[in-house]
């Protein structure tokens, strides 16, 4: 399933953010790790990509740092303290907004425990 | 897949990499100052050295390029999406994929533009507005030059014929001019000229035998004048050429006026208006005091007294609101010459005249139309004038400053006679700065209208009651922020030393009450043979009140010494000095104004020459004028009184004048 751009806007830097948690990444391991951990769901060209990275860096969300050691130079993103706190804050509002979603039924708690059921969904 | 067939871009930002200049291009600063010409900003070598597939590093470049970063931004980017091209090709995925997945090149550059931007510098950013905010000041200041520029007068009245309406309605058998025009024609003036350069000249005089030839060959003349000077209405019709019935009168002028046309909105009228008659009426008048000295030599007391009374009549011919404010000056010069040359006769020949003269002497003297207050009517229409030729006009009374109001002010500033032709550059260029920060043309003729209702009424009081105030320009002058004096600059740059006008006319009025207590003096010696003690005891037999002391209010002062009778007023100092003249003035040379042409520096020149060769009683003149309401208030001039008549044997000691 294809998210609308409008959504995507508000889960993409967040998942972005998420994936940084764990440790720094490049460009195209980001690439794929949203398109893999995500189904696709969350995938992202390039032209997306780049320019919210550099957004987040604008923003001193992450940092980056060239790494010329292996057989190319690559650019690493890490999470800053800044981009930290902004990370929990955006868990705990997708938290919320998730609980209320629920509670509305929009979403079935079942569906969401079992969303793996979901992968391979046409877009 | 959208890879291209073919390089949309050059893929070596220069095949020219060997030129040494493209080398310094390519390098960074941090390079170069450590001595290393690195190249490392080419973002097309980058591409090149990555051993991608050409569509990709085409597309990477066209990126790139639409971007338009700086050249260690764009480096730093192309060095990502090489390396994203290389670890994708690398994990397996297709060229085509990886390329669709840039998705719309322009959309991509943008993105990145704009992200980059945000990563810049906050000092780059400041910069950034700033240049910006500038540049849409250019824009919009561009845009008010062009509006303002584009702005046209709409010169709708005639102000000069509107001046003129009175003169024209007037019949011509009431007009003076004509019979002043004719009596010119048949003098000397050219011998009336030179002998007036002498200035005053009085019996016993060097030049006098000279001035009584001339005065006793113009009696024909003399009479035409004093006919003239009967009629009610001076006629002269106020024009920027010389009328057809002048052209022998002032031949010179009418040949290099007859061909001229205005040049442009700033070619007022009013400013190009030719008064050729102010001088030659002033020379009438001289010629008129000078008959009335020798007449009064010549024990003729009719003629003194017809004489003082075409005097009289000229300057009352010359007030008005229908006059300019010069040909009231000019008015108010010459009724001072009637008091003067009265005053002259008076001291030298009183015999000359009879009690009959002495009465209707005093009789004219105190009439109302002798001193009349001074009328802005002239400066008024003057000022409509030029406010519907430096503002648009929007029908409804309104509109915005044009250009040319900057160069009107420069005109006043530098040259009034100055043909016109166009505001300059500058000015076209200042034009948003001086429409925007000035009045409105109807709030300009709402301040014009408040600050004329005041003169109006200052004018109408006598000098002891506005001494105590400051006029309406002083007021509004001194209490105004510099932004209100700019924003009424028109009305700042037209209302200049209005003031002394109305001194000026209260010197006058000073001058006749003192000639005027003085005659009746001699009425009061005839009938009692001797002089009264105190002016009250001519009051009311033969003055119904003693005229008041301009400056104070309270009645003239009067002393006899040596048995001889001095009026005068005790001054700017208000101090009764027993009617001292103040210590000698010392003389004031005019300044050149900056910027002032030939023909300025010229008249200032002139006018200086004239004060240095000043003669002893000119500068009398100057020196007892001091202390009166047109003095200049200073230290200097203040101690002394403002004497307003004496006799031949004064004044006392302590002034270094010589007694007559």
């Amino acid at each position: 399933m294809k998210i609308e751009r409008e959504m995507m806007r508000g889960a993409g830097p967040t998942a972005v953010l998420q994936l940084l948690v764990r440790r720094e990444m490049y460009g195209y391991e980001l690439v794929e790790a949203l398109s893999r951990e995500s189904d696709g769901v969350l995938a992202m060209g390039q032209s997306t990509l780049y320019p919210m990275l550099y957004n987040l860096e604008a923003k001193g969300l992450v940092a980056s740092r060239v790494d010329d050691s292996g057989p190319r130079s690559r650019k690493y993103y890490r999470l800053t303290p800044k981009g930290r706190k902004r990370h929990s804050h955006d868990t705990a509002q997708w938290l919320s907004l998730l609980k209320a979603m629920t509670a509305l039924g929009v979403l079935n708690p079942a569906d969401v425990a079992g969303g793996s059921q979901a992968k391979g969904a046409p877009a | 897949m959208n890879a291209p067939e073919q390089p949309a871009v050059e893929l070596s930002e220069s095949n020219a990499t060997n030129s040494l200049w493209q080398q310094i291009r390519l390098t960074p600063w941090s390079d170069l100052l450590r001595g290393r010409l690195s190249g490392r900003l080419d973002v097309a070598a980058l591409a090149a050295a990555s051993d991608l597939p050409m569509a990709a590093r085409v597309r990477i470049l066209e990126i790139i390029r639409r971007t338009r970063l700086w050249r260690i931004e764009k480096v730093s980017v192309a060095a990502e999406l090489v390396g994203h091209f290389a670890d994708g090709l690398e994990a397996g995925a297709s060229l085509d994929d990886l390329i669709d997945g840039f998705g719309d090149v322009d959309t991509t550059a943008k993105l990145i533009r704009r992200a980059k931007f945000r990563c810049r510098p906050w000092t780059w950013h400041v910069i950034f507005r700033l240049t910006q905010a500038m540049g849409i000041f250019i824009v919009f200041y561009i845009a008010a030059i062009f509006y303002y520029a584009s702005g046209k007068p709409n010169i709708a009245v005639d102000y000069v014929a509107k001046f003129n309406e009175s003169t024209l309605a007037t019949p011509e058998k009431d007009r003076a001019w004509p019979l002043y025009r004719q009596a010119l024609l048949s003098l000397d003036r050219e011998r009336l000229e030179e002998l007036s350069e002498h200035g005053d000249v009085v019996t016993g005089d060097p030049t006098w035998d000279d001035v009584a030839t001339l005065v006793q060959a113009s009696q024909p003349t003399l009479d035409q004048v004093r006919l003239a000077a009967a009629k009610p209405h001076l006629g002269f019709v106020y024009s920027t050429k010389i009328h057809e019935a002048d052209r022998e009168l002032f031949p010179d002028e009418y040949e290099r006026t007859k061909g001229e046309e205005p040049l442009g909105e700033l070619d007022i009228p009013f400013v190009q208006m030719k008064l050729p008659h102010l001088s030659e009426l002033r020379q009438l008048g001289q010629l008129l005091a000078w008959d009335a000295l020798l007449a009064a030599e010549q024990r003729k007391g009719d003629r003194v007294v017809e004489d003082i009374e075409a005097i009289l009549g000229m300057a009352g011919q010359m007030s008005g609101h229908d006059k300019t404010l010069i040909d009231q000056l000019v008015g108010i010069a010459i009724a001072q010459r009637a008091f003067e040359s009265l005053g002259e006769v008076l001291r030298r020949h009183p015999d000359a005249l009879t009690d009959v003269h002495l009465q209707r002497l005093a009789h004219r003297l105190a009439a109302d139309d002798v001193a009349p207050f001074v009328s802005l009517g002239g400066e008024r229409t003057f000022f409509y004038d030029v406010l519907q030729r430096v503002y648009t006009d929007n029908g409804a009374g309104d509109g915005r400053l044009l250009p040319s109001a900057q160069t009107l002010i420069r005109l006043i500033h530098t040259d009034w006679s100055a043909r016109y032709s166009g505001p300059d550059t500058t000015e076209y260029l200042l034009a948003p700065l001086l429409g925007a920060g000035t009045a409105s043309r109807k709030e300009m003729a709402a301040k014009y209208e408040e600050l004329y209702d005041g003169f109006a009424a200052r004018f109408a009081q006598p000098y002891w009651k506005t001494r105590l105030t400051d006029s309406p320009h002083e007021k509004w002058m001194s209490s105004s922020h510099l932004a209100t004096k700019y924003r009424y600059s028109i009305i700042a740059v037209l209302l200049p030393a209005v003031d002394s006008c109305h001194t000026r006319q209260q010197d006058m009025v000073g001058h006749r009450d003192g000639v005027l207590t003085v005659l009746a003096l001699q009425v009061y010696h005839r009938k009692h043979s001797q002089w009264p003690t105190s002016l009250d005891q001519m009051v009311p037999d033969i003055l119904p009140s003693v005229p008041r002391d301009r400056i104070t209010g309270d009645p003239l002062r009067y002393r006899l010494v040596n048995g001889l009778p001095i009026v005068y007023s005790v001054g700017q100092d208000l101090d009764d000095d027993g009617g001292a003249f103040p210590a000698a003035q010392p003389v004031k040379f005019h300044k050149v104004p900056e910027g002032a042409n030939e023909e300025m520096v010229k008249r200032v020149n002139d006018a200086n020459e004239k004060l240095r060769n000043e003669s002893p009683r000119e500068r009398r003149k100057r020196t007892i004028a001091a202390t009166g309401p047109s003095g200049p208030n200073s230290d200097h001039a203040k101690d002394g009184d403002w004497v307003l008549w004496h006799s031949a044997q004064w004044p006392v000691a302590r002034d270094n004048f010589t007694p007559e």
